[in-house]
């Protein structure tokens, strides 16, 4: 069980007997099977387990990518299952902010442009927008960076300018799936320092990692093996 | 933003940009070609006609100008009849046809003879010596063709007759002529030997004058808007000859092209199928390689439609791109193959089968936005159906 | 000095090779022709007779026996009247095409009578006891100088056809214009197909696969494209004749063939395509299988 009972009333995720299933030739695949968890307002929550596990499957339910196939899932308060692709893509855009291992940076947009595309899309006039850009490059760290395409970053700056990304919009929910996998220790160590002040600064943030020092800077920390929850540790 | 990631999407592999720039720009200008050919020589006629004036031509019945030999009697009758009419400013009496020519004691042979009263510009400008003087009966106009062939020049004699007497071995019943000017005839083909004479002189050459008999009236109106009007009503009045406005003789004109009129809707057809598998693949292929990317764009919150916005514009741009290399090398191919086709015997010089007009060019311009538009439809289709998760999930695992 | 006729005149004349009947040649000035249908076969065996082509029997509405009226007055004044003795369906002439014109074949004297031009002819067709000595008696009349020109067959064929000698060079042109076009779509065809290669082309380049049999796979896949473009686009030329031919032949009302996929076209598409394929392959693989093996798979 990892059901909050405090967290509940304000939380920003809450998912009850969470099911996913996938049809591959006519099999039936549980990747999620009846996961319950909360997530509030100001968690950072770890989840780790052996790949196949279910980890990402859960990332993108909660990141509304993905629909349950069975149970409950309410998403900053509203029922996941009933929202219209358009209202899942809306909340992505407003209240989520999404961190991948490869970092998916467009490689012809300069890092300000690829930190713009949530903004661009959420019809932020140019002023505003232009001061935002400024304002989440300074925060990881990289302001005068920001006419470099991903060609011209490392590893490292390319994950922090995909942070940026994912904070522009200002979310209340960061996600973020192996951040670090592409990352050499060092470098990984960065990212983790950065999301820890993330977290500090106000963001719920969940992460899904094989790093156990990353995993550990995490308030809660969960454990998933075979599509279910086996441990919620603080 | 949409047009903004397109052109850097566009950008991002140049030479293979550029290839389909190239790819489609050779399909757009045979697209190009062939829209200038399938009203090229209507569109060519048109500009000669508009440019030596006259709104209405009248010919023998179920002829069009100068196609044959036939002529139609009482033609002046007939001219004072149309002249007499409100409408219509003047009318030119016209005679041509076949007759023989030759020089002082040299051999007759073949050539053409028009026979017009001044102004004489539409048929004819003079280039070398003078033109005919009104109701000139002394002096003859000749092509350089035939001033070549008979080895004349301004100031020498011609004769000219209707007929040619075979046992004798010469002409009958010729009259001479003082050559005053060579001039170029709008109408003639490639070599053709013609000469200009007076309207009587050319009846009489002919042995016309006696049923009055005329090749063609020409009739220039007051008000060029009323030309179907004024000859509907010479076809109700005349019914022995037949009238023709701008307009008309350019439909029966064009309803003799049936060949080019195939030639370039098949071509043109293939052009633009070329044109919208090339963009589609390249698009598609495109989109392929980035599914990745485009599935991120979603998770941070790009609308769907966006995306395929996004497609259907890569499309769209990818034609766009493609316009200069399509409408440049589009008028080369044109000149090189019409100076191919104006070598047919049958064609007059000053006319050309690839014409370009603004209809040609606009036309080109819807039918490869088209080609675009369809081409995009596949590779839209595959953004449109994304799934976000596996395909991020197939990338990372990929 | 012989007399010359050198310039034809300017008249559109139908071509030698359609049939006529003996004597009698087609009316190349305007006709002016009047569909009356009258009833009478007692008259209609006392008058002259005029054979029509199916094309004119059916615009004038007229069948064997019938009578038409015929002039050449414009002002449609002295017609005669001729019995249709004869309605035949002529050789297709691609110079009809697209015309509206009327065919109507006489006894000569009376076109002459018509035309009010007696003893004129435009030509005279000779039949030879031996068809080899043509050359020689066409030179032979030509120098009697008495104004004629004389062809043979071949040299009067050649002259008809000078029209489509240039169509066929605009033919040629176009199809090299064609081929121009072709060949950058298969360049650009093969830089994609082989650029969505890359990865797997730098795995086995990783994995040990020599440089040479790399770019041979990228040859023989070119090879493959091309041939099997090739016989798509002779499934669509047979398809595409297919639906020209008829549809032409109905819009023009015409028996003409328009378009033929002949086995020369096709061994000649198939012929360009492969090397134009491999051609383009060739330049597309040496670009790829010289690149460093981790740069294709994006390290």
């Amino acid at each position: 069980m990892s059901a909050n009972p405090s967290a509940a009333a304000a939380a920003l995720v809450v998912a009850r007997d969470l099911t996913k299933d996938y049809f591959l030739d006519g099999h039936a695949i549980h990747a999620l099977r009846a996961v319950t968890l909360d997530v509030a307002a100001r968690d950072f929550v770890s989840i780790m387990g052996p790949s196949g596990c279910g980890k990402s499957t859960l990332l993108h339910l909660l990141g509304a990518v993905d629909v349950p196939t069975a149970g409950e899932l309410r998403l900053f308060g509203r029922d996941a299952r009933g929202l219209s692709d358009a209202e899942r893509t809306g909340m992505r855009l407003r209240h989520l902010g999404f961190v991948f291992q490869r970092f998916f940076l467009l490689p012809m947009l300069t890092a300000a442009e690829n930190v713009a595309l949530p903004l661009l899309e959420a019809g932020a006039p140019r002023p505003a927008r232009e001061a935002r850009i400024r304002e989440v490059l300074e925060y990881v760290g990289l302001g005068h960076r920001a006419r470099h395409k991903p060609g011209q970053l490392s590893g490292g700056e390319q994950q922090r300018v995909a942070i940026a990304r994912a904070l522009v919009n200002r979310p209340q929910l960061l996600l973020a799936d192996e951040p670090t996998g592409e990352l050499d220790e060092a470098t990984g160590r960065q990212i983790a320092d950065l999301l820890a002040q993330l977290h500090a600064d106000g963001t719920a943030i969940v992460l899904v990692t094989h790093n156990p020092e990353l995993a550990a800077r995490a308030t809660r920390r969960l454990r998933m093996r075979d599509g279910r929850i086996e441990g919620d540790r603080p | 933003m949409i047009g903004f990631l397109a052109i850097r999407g566009l950008f991002r592999h140049p030479a293979r940009t550029s290839l389909g720039v190239l790819g489609v720009g050779v399909a757009g200008a045979l697209l190009l070609d062939m829209q200038m050919l399938s009203r090229g020589l209507q569109a060519s006629l048109h500009r000669i006609l508009d440019s030596i004036g006259y709104e209405v031509r009248v010919t023998p019945r179920g002829t069009l100008p100068f196609e044959t030999d036939a002529t139609f009697p009482d033609g002046h009758r007939i001219a004072a009849g149309i002249a007499a009419d409100r409408r219509v400013d003047h009318v030119a009496p016209i005679v041509g046809g076949s007759v023989y020519a030759a020089r002082p004691g040299g051999a007759p042979i073949a050539a053409f003879v028009y026979g017009m009263d001044p102004p004489t510009e539409a048929l004819w400008r003079v280039v070398a010596g003078s033109d005919l003087v009104p109701r000139d009966s002394v002096h003859a106009v000749v092509s350089p063709a035939l001033a070549g062939a008979l080895r004349v020049q301004v100031g020498d004699t011609l004769y000219a007759a209707g007929e040619y007497a075979t046992p004798l071995g010469m002409l009958r019943s010729p009259r001479a002529y003082a050559v005053c000017g060579i001039a170029e005839f709008h109408f003639d083909l490639r070599g053709q030997r013609s000469f200009a004479i007076g309207t009587r002189e050319a009846q009489r050459v002919r042995g016309e004058s006696g049923r009055d008999g005329l090749s063609l009236l020409a009739v220039a109106l007051h008000d060029p808007a009323v030309a179907g009007d004024v000859s509907a009503w010479i076809r109700a009045t005349f019914p022995e000859v037949q009238a023709y406005s701008v307009a008309e003789a350019l439909d029966a004109v064009q309803s003799q092209l049936a060949y080019f009129n195939l030639f370039s809707f098949v071509l043109g057809t293939v052009s633009m199928v070329v044109c919208m598998l090339l963009v589609g693949t390249i698009v598609a292929l495109s989109v392929g390689e980035r599914l990745g990317e485009l599935a991120i764009l979603r998770a941070i919150g790009l609308r769907r439609r966006r995306l395929v916005g996004l497609v259907f514009l890569e499309s769209l741009l990818l034609v766009l791109l493609s316009l200069p290399v399509a409408f440049g090398a589009g008028q080369a191919t044109a000149l090189w193959l019409d100076g191919i086709l104006t070598r047919a015997p049958s064609i007059p010089v000053d006319m050309s089968f690839f014409v370009f007009t603004r209809r040609a060019a606009v036309r080109t311009l819807l039918l490869l936005a088209v080609s675009g538009a369809v081409a995009g439809f596949y590779p839209a289709l595959l953004v449109g159906r994304l799934r976000i998760a596996p395909t991020l999930h197939r990338e990372v695992m990929g | 000095m012989p007399a010359e006729m050198t310039h034809a005149p300017r008249t559109r004349a139908a071509p030698d090779a359609a049939p006529k009947s003996p004597g009698v040649h087609p009316l190349a000035a305007t006709l002016l022709a009047l569909a009356v249908l009258a009833g009478t076969a007692a008259v209609a065996l006392a008058l002259p007779e005029v054979v029509l082509t199916d094309r004119t029997a059916t615009r004038l509405g007229a069948a064997l026996g019938d009578t038409l009226e015929i002039t050449a007055n414009s002002a449609l004044r002295d017609a005669e009247r001729f019995v249709v003795a004869g309605i035949h369906r002529p050789r297709a002439d691609p110079f009809d095409v697209g015309y509206n014109t009327l065919h109507l074949t006489l006894h000569l004297p009376d076109l002459e009578r018509l035309l009010g031009v007696p003893d004129q002819v435009d030509r005279f067709t000779i039949k030879l006891r031996d068809p080899s000595q043509a050359e020689s008696v066409a030179g032979a009349i030509q120098r009697l100088g008495i104004g004629v020109q004389a062809l043979t067959s071949q040299e009067a064929a050649e002259r008809n056809s000078s029209t489509f000698v240039v169509i066929s060079q605009f033919h040629k042109a176009i199809g090299l214009v064609s081929m121009v076009a072709g060949l950058v779509f298969l360049v650009a065809i093969m830089v994609l197909k082989v650029e969505e290669m890359r990865r797997e082309l730098g795995v086995l380049r990783l994995l040990g696969i020599s440089r040479r049999t790399a770019q041979r796979c990228v040859l023989l896949i070119a090879a493959i494209v091309s041939l099997l473009g090739a016989v798509v686009g002779i499934g669509l030329g047979r398809l595409a004749v297919a639906i020209i031919n008829p549809a032409s032949q109905a819009r023009y009302d015409t028996d003409l063939v328009f378009a033929r996929v002949t086995p020369g076209i096709v061994g000649l598409a198939v012929g360009l395509a492969i090397p134009m394929g491999l051609a383009a392959g060739w330049f597309v693989a040496r670009r790829i299988v010289h690149r460093n093996p981790l740069e294709s798979i994006g390290r």
